[in-house]
């Protein structure tokens, strides 16, 4: 029988144990991270500085040339609606040329507004103005005027 | 016109949906290796048809209901998750054909706190203790986090000079708007995480600690219908983080990759960080980022000022 071996320590006993905290090995101090982010909000924000002007810029360009194209624009549209207003007067004399006492402008010989003078012209209600065109004219007219 | 802008709108919903499914498989690849293994691989190649086997698992499986439960909100929490997030998506200014938004980011907020209310009926009309206190606890965070993005989304609004979402892509031309307001980048970041219920903000699921949080009571169609909502926030807080952060210009392809990469991010702190102790979460959502979200608001109103004064 083998003599009985105890389990015992090595000779010297155990190494130490390390029971205090390892820190994370920092490569950047506070106030190094600080002058960091300093510098770069200011790069940043002089950058930005620069996008603003050139948009404020091309803004108020935008807005100018809008605003020197209106009265081309509503020269325009008055000039369609004339025009407009013209179709319906012939088409209105075409229509009612067989029957009697009918004056193209009047209603049954009366006048469209009692108060006004004859010599005022005002312009004719949606239905007047699309009374001779397509329906979908006129829809699409009331979907616009009613819905904005 | 309308008709382009719908037809634009649905064909994105479609690709939303689409990533939604690969974002599930992307999520569990990626923390399969975080957690030194591999994810998902056995389906189809490299596991690519993983999403689709779960789209029949989850829609061929019956759907339970609970007999004490409340049935219509029961039912159409989940719809209705799921219809605030696929909505949201409008405000996504592609300018090729989408609408022509003028208060994008009004629409946003409205839409994220819509998404409280599926959250807290869900868990009511369970009818069960766990679902109530999961999304009770998910409820007060989620507006608590609100706070704070609302409030940089503020300074944002201030630095761009409106509500729509476009202008962001013109004002990062020389710059991304990163460098200028990095803090609020990462406390942005933290609570589109709390937003979305992801960890290290995860009371809904509270996963290991309420047995499953608000959907304990939600078997196949419902649960499927809240992680689709789920996803296709995460893939919209990743747009809006590229679009607000990482230079906005969505004609470039490089946007789409920056857009994965903050999904792939979102995903990352999942596999790495560990859950919070509530009330550190609340803590932090009052007392660290209110602050300065607050701050930097009224820094960006000095800057703001200042560049008005010298512009005259």
């Amino acid at each position: 029988m083998a003599a009985p071996t105890q389990d015992l320590p090595p000779k010297g006993g155990y190494e130490a144990i390390n029971f205090r905290r390892i820190p994370a090995r920092t490569l950047f101090s506070g106030s190094q991270m600080f002058a960091g982010f300093s510098l770069m909000t200011a790069v940043a924000g002089y950058l930005y500085y620069r996008t603003y002007k050139k948009i404020r810029i091309e803004e108020i360009e935008m807005r100018s040339a809008t605003l020197a194209l209106e009265p081309l624009l509503l020269a325009e549209r008055d000039r369609t609606f004339l025009k407009q207003l013209r179709q319906n007067r012939d088409e209105e004399e075409k229509l009612m040329a067989g029957v009697e006492g009918w004056e193209v402008g009047k209603h049954y010989g009366e006048p469209i507004y009692k108060t006004v003078p004859s010599d005022r012209f005002i312009d004719p209600i949606v239905q007047e103005y699309y009374a001779h065109g397509p329906t979908r004219s006129f829809t699409r007219h009331s979907l616009f005027s009613l819905w904005s | 016109m309308t008709l382009i802008m719908v037809i634009n709108y649905l064909l994105l919903i479609i690709c939303v949906l689409v990533g939604v499914a690969f974002v599930t498989l992307l999520e569990r690849k990626i923390l399969g290796y975080i957690q030194i293994r591999k994810g998902p691989n056995k389906v189809g190649f490299m596991g690519l048809l993983q999403p689709f086997a779960d789209a029949v698992k989850l829609f061929t499986k019956e759907q339970t209901l609970p007999v004490m439960s409340n049935f219509l909100p029961y039912y159409l929490s989940p719809v209705f998750s799921l219809f605030v997030s696929l909505i949201v998506w409008l405000v996504m200014p592609y300018e090729l054909g989408l609408m022509n938004f003028s208060m994008s980011t009004l629409f946003f907020l409205c839409c994220t706190s819509l998404g409280v209310y599926t959250t807290m009926s869900a868990g009511w009309a369970s009818n069960s203790k766990y679902s109530l206190l999961g999304s009770l606890r998910a409820v007060a965070q989620t507006i608590s986090y609100e706070v704070s993005l609302a409030l940089i989304l503020l300074s944002f609004i201030f630095l761009v000079g409106g509500f729509d979402l476009s202008l962001f892509s013109l004002y990062q031309r020389d710059v991304w708007l990163l460098w200028f307001t990095f803090p609020l980048a990462l406390i942005w970041f933290a609570s589109c995480l709390a937003e979305t219920n992801r960890t290290p903000f995860d009371f809904a699921e509270g996963e290991s600690e309420l047995v499953s949080g608000f959907n304990t009571e939600y078997s196949s169609g419902g649960f499927a219908l809240i992680f689709m909502a789920e996803y296709a926030s995460i893939l919209f807080m990743s747009m809006l983080f590229s679009l607000i952060f990482l230079g906005g210009n969505l004609l470039s392809p490089l946007y789409y990759v920056k857009l994965v990469m903050v999904a792939f991010a979102f995903v990352w702190v999942r596999g790495t960080l560990p859950r919070f102790r509530y009330d550190k979460l609340m803590y932090l959502a009052w007392k660290s980022f209110l602050p300065v979200a607050l701050n930097y608001l009224i820094f960006f109103m000095g800057v703001k000022s200042i560049c008005f004064v010298f512009m005259l």
